[in-house]
């Protein structure tokens, strides 16, 4: 992760296509690939784990690119 | 080429106005700008003007009177007011009209902007997804400039704390209540590490500009002030922009160092003789890295510059001294001119309660914007 944010409210619809009565934050993140392009995405994991230089893997790119943290990433993370 | 002066500013109020139009708010700043010139509506040879979301600043002929000058919409994002500014200071330069108003006005509801990916030549899917959203740029700059170069969240907070204290020295300005750094640190994050006391809201005003090629008799009565430099840029390849779905390998330029360079070029003056500035600052962190590209301090040594206070009105360089977009809001068309005429009146010496001691004899001002684009000025007594 090369830097992130979190988005804490719903965007305005359109153009965001809400997924439920409830809005949950999400994080926003600029991932730094192993060539250094940094690609914007989402990372759909916990907030509140995410930091600048947590490792994370592509899960889909059919919409916008996705990522989640690598399991041990997540582990790790926990035990702190 | 000729030389253009400033002979007249003027605003409307800034901030929430239910039952007025952006066109009202606009007739009221051309209005207060014509009378600060000491000039009329028929004294005007050409004028330029925009707004982002509220019209076409050409109809306001139907108010202000048909004399059929050349009136030129101008329609540039965050630097609506600046490209105005400059087309205006061309036809002068040229010497195709001697007597120029330029003005920018805007009216944006509540909320976020929501811009709508097709117009940014972008997927479907970025919006749907939950990416069109500004303030999730700002969020992740100024994250990652915090991490390269130690700043703190309280550096973030000190810049809301100055902005409102400013605003409430200021009759015109939107958010006039101070707010203690603690208050703003508590308050609720809108995009991580920014809280909503960090954040500038989209709001309603209006400024115009009256400019004139110097040496003609309307100087004379209206104490000029030169405008050196109106500069222009869009962004460079490997800048960090809103809206950018990828950024490449190596350093980030920066779009508003190279409109800062040029217009400091033009004016034959640098950043160290600035005496007064207004900069971009959607956000704190926006000003605080503003800073950095506009030639006022090295990365990282924002800290330092707060710490002292060097930013506030009694500072060596004072920021934003009418509160900025953070105590005024952001009527996209109207933020840039109300940067110059805020730098103009401080260098008129009539600023009032927030009137920089001394005097100041020159000044800077800086937009930024989305996708990628910065308009600077310099300005001289």
């Amino acid at each position: 992760v090369w830097t992130f944010t979190v988005q804490r409210y719903a965007p305005k619809s359109p153009p965001f296509a809400s997924t439920g009565a409830v809005f949950r934050p999400f994080v926003v993140a600029y991932v730094e690939t192993v060539n250094g392009l940094r690609v914007a995405g989402i990372i759909e994991s916990d907030p509140g784990a995410v930091r600048i230089g947590s490792r994370v893997e592509l899960v889909s790119a059919d919409d916008v690119p996705r990522f989640r943290l690598v399991a041990a990433e997540a582990d790790r993370r926990t035990a702190l | 080429v000729n030389a253009v002066d400033v002979v007249g500013v003027g605003l409307s109020g800034f901030g929430r106005f239910p039952g007025r139009t952006a066109r009202d708010l606009a007739l009221d700043a051309i209005r207060a700008a014509l009378d600060d010139a000491g000039l009329t509506w028929t004294d005007v040879q050409a004028a330029y003007g925009g707004s982002d979301a509220s019209g076409l600043a050409d109809t306001l002929v139907a108010d202000l009177g048909l004399t059929g000058i050349p009136f030129t919409n101008v329609k540039n994002g965050c630097a609506t007011g600046g490209s105005a500014l400059i087309a205006g200071t061309n036809a002068i330069r040229a010497g195709s009209s001697d007597l120029v108003l330029v003005v920018g006005f805007d009216k944006h509801p509540r909320g976020a902007f929501d811009p709508m990916p097709a117009d940014w030549g972008l997927p479907e899917s970025y919006g749907t997804a939950g990416l069109m959203v500004t303030t999730q740029f700002f969020g992740a700059k100024i994250q990652r400039y915090m991490y390269d170069h130690g700043i703190s969240s309280r550096a973030l907070a000190l810049v809301a704390e100055k902005a409102f204290h400013n605003g409430s020295l200021n009759p015109t300005a939107w958010r006039r209540e101070r707010l203690s750094v603690a208050q703003i640190l508590a308050a609720e994050l809108v995009s991580d590490p920014l809280t909503k006391y960090m954040f500038c809201s989209p709001g309603e005003g209006a400024a115009a500009v009256v400019l004139a090629r110097r040496g003609l008799p309307a100087n004379a009565s209206a104490s000029p002030v030169q405008l050196r430099a109106a500069v222009l840029r869009t962004r460079r390849f490997g800048t960090f922009e809103v809206f950018s779905p990828a950024l490449p390998p190596g350093p980030l330029g920066s779009v508003s160092q190279d409109a800062s360079v040029a217009a400091y070029e033009l004016a034959g003056i640098g950043p160290d003789e600035v005496q007064v500035a207004q900069l971009q600052d959607t956000d704190s962190g926006a000003e605080l890295m503003h800073l950095a590209e506009c030639g006022f301090c090295a990365d990282g040594e924002q800290e330092k510059l707060f710490a002292e206070q060097a930013t506030w009105i009694g500072g060596w360089l004072p920021v934003n001294t009418d509160g900025g977009c953070l105590a005024n809001g952001e009527p996209v068309g109207a933020s840039g001119l109300r940067q110059v005429h805020e730098v103009v009146t401080q260098l008129r010496g009539r600023a009032g309660e927030r009137q920089v001691p001394g005097v100041p004899k020159v000044g800077f001002t800086h937009v930024y914007g989305a996708p990628g684009v910065s308009a600077c000025t310099v300005l001289v007594v």
